[in-house]
C-alpha cells in the first residue's frame, strides 16, 4: 500500500528513508515493479526465481541426485545455507541481481563484476532511459556513506559499527527473511510463461504471521503479501 | 477466498496523510529515541559483559525498528 496520495512525495520520502538504509531507491522501484508485472513467471520475475534442475546441477558441478544424497535435510548443509543467506542474501542480491530470471534482464546477462547490480547505470537490469534515477539512488547512498564514515571519524569507527552496522545488519536479514518466505512454500506453484497469468502468479505468494512485532512494528508487510501483489 | 466486497472496498483503498505521517512520525521516534539512548548510556555500564550484552540487544532492537522505517 502506498504512503499517501501523492506520488512525488512518496518518492521523496522513499528515497531518503531508503538511502538511509543504504538501498537504492528507485533502482529498486524499478526492479520492483516489473517482479510485480511478472511475479511467479518462471521467464520473466526477478526474484526468487529457482534455477531448473538441469542448470542447478550444472552450478556446482555435481549430479544432483548425488548432492541431495551428500546433503539433503544435513543439518550442518541447512544452517550453513541459512547464515550465508541470511548475513549476505541482500547485499549479494543489490550487487548481482542473484535469483533474477534470464528473461527479466534487458540485455544478455552480463559477466563484468557489477554488470547485473543495482548500482551501475548500464547494469543489464535497467533500461537506458533509466540511467538519470539510478544515478540519483547512487549519490543517495554515496551521501549517506559519507555521512557514515564522517560520523565514524567522530565518534570512532567502532561505536558507530555497534550503533549503525548492527542494526544494518539484522535489518538485510529481516528483509531477506521475509521476502524469502513470501515467495518460497512447498505448496506455492511457479508458472512457465506459458501457463501464467498476472491473478495466478499474485496469487502464489504466501502470507505469513509474525505476532505483534508484524502488526505493529512491521506495518503488516508479513501478513498481507497477497494483496500487496493483487492492488499493486 | 477473499468475499467480493472485500476486494471491492480495498481496491478503493485511499492511503490518508495524516495516518501516514503519523506511523512514520512514531517509527522515527522509536529508532532516534533508542539509537540516542544506547549512544549515551550504554559506553557508561562498567561491566563489560553487562555492557556487550546490551550493545547486543540494543542491536537487535534497533534492527526492528530499522526494519519498520
Amino acid at each position: 500500500m502506498a504512503f499517501s496520495p501523492s506520488t512525488s512525495l512518496n518518492n521523496i520520502l522513499g528515497f531518503f528513508l531508503h538511502s538511509f538504509l543504504l538501498t537504492p531507491y528507485f533502482s529498486w522501484q524499478s526492479s520492483h515493479r516489473r517482479h510485480h508485472i511478472y511475479a511467479n513467471n518462471l521467464s520473466k520475475d526477478h526474484n526468487y526465481v529457482p534455477p531448473q534442475r538441469s542448470q542447478y546441477s550444472a552450478s556446482i558441478f555435481m549430479e544432483i541426485n548425488l548432492r541431495e544424497d551428500l546433503t539433503e535435510d544435513s543439518p550442518v548443509a541447512i544452517i550453513l545455507r541459512i547464515l550465508i543467506q541470511q548475513i549476505f542474501g541482500f547485499p549479494w542480491h543489490l550487487a548481482t541481481n542473484i535469483t533474477a530470471s534470464e528473461g527479466s534482464l534487458h540485455k544478455p546477462k552480463s559477466t563484468s563484476v557489477l554488470g547485473n547490480s543495482y548500482f551501475l547505470l548500464h547494469s543489464t537490469l535497467f533500461r537506458p532511459e533509466e540511467a538519470p534515477l539510478i544515478l540519483l539512488s547512487d549519490v543517495g547512498l554515496g551521501l549517506v556513506a559519507f555521512g557514515l564514515w564522517y560520523t565514524g571519524a567522530a565518534i570512532g569507527f567502532g561505536t558507530l559499527a555497534l550503533l549503525y552496522l548492527q542494526p544494518y545488519m539484522w535489518v538485510n536479514h529481516w528483509i531477506v527473511a521475509i521476502t524469502y518466505l513470501h515467495h518460497t512454500h512447498p505448496s506455492l506453484p511457479k508458472f512457465e510463461s506459458e501457463a501464467w497469468t498476472f491473478l495466478k502468479g499474485a496469487t502464489a505468494t504466501m502470507d505469513r504471521e509474525f505476532g505483534l512485532v508484524g502488526r505493529y512494528l512491521f506495518h503488516n508487510i508479513i501478513e498481507y503479501h497477497v494483496i500487496h501483489h493483487l492492488f499493486s | 477466498m477473499l468475499p467480493p466486497l472485500f476486494l471491492q472496498n480495498i481496491s478503493r483503498f485511499k492511503p490518508s496523510y495524516l495516518i501516514s505521517f503519523s506511523y512514520l512520525f512514531r517509527d522515527l521516534v522509536f529508532a532516534g529515541m533508542t539509537m540516542a539512548i544506547a549512544y549515551a548510556y550504554i559506553p557508561e555500564v562498567q561491566n563489560a559483559l553487562i555492557r556487550y550484552a546490551l550493545w547486543m540487544i540494543y542491536g537487535f532492537v534497533e534492527g526492528l525498528f530499522m526494519t519498520g522505517l
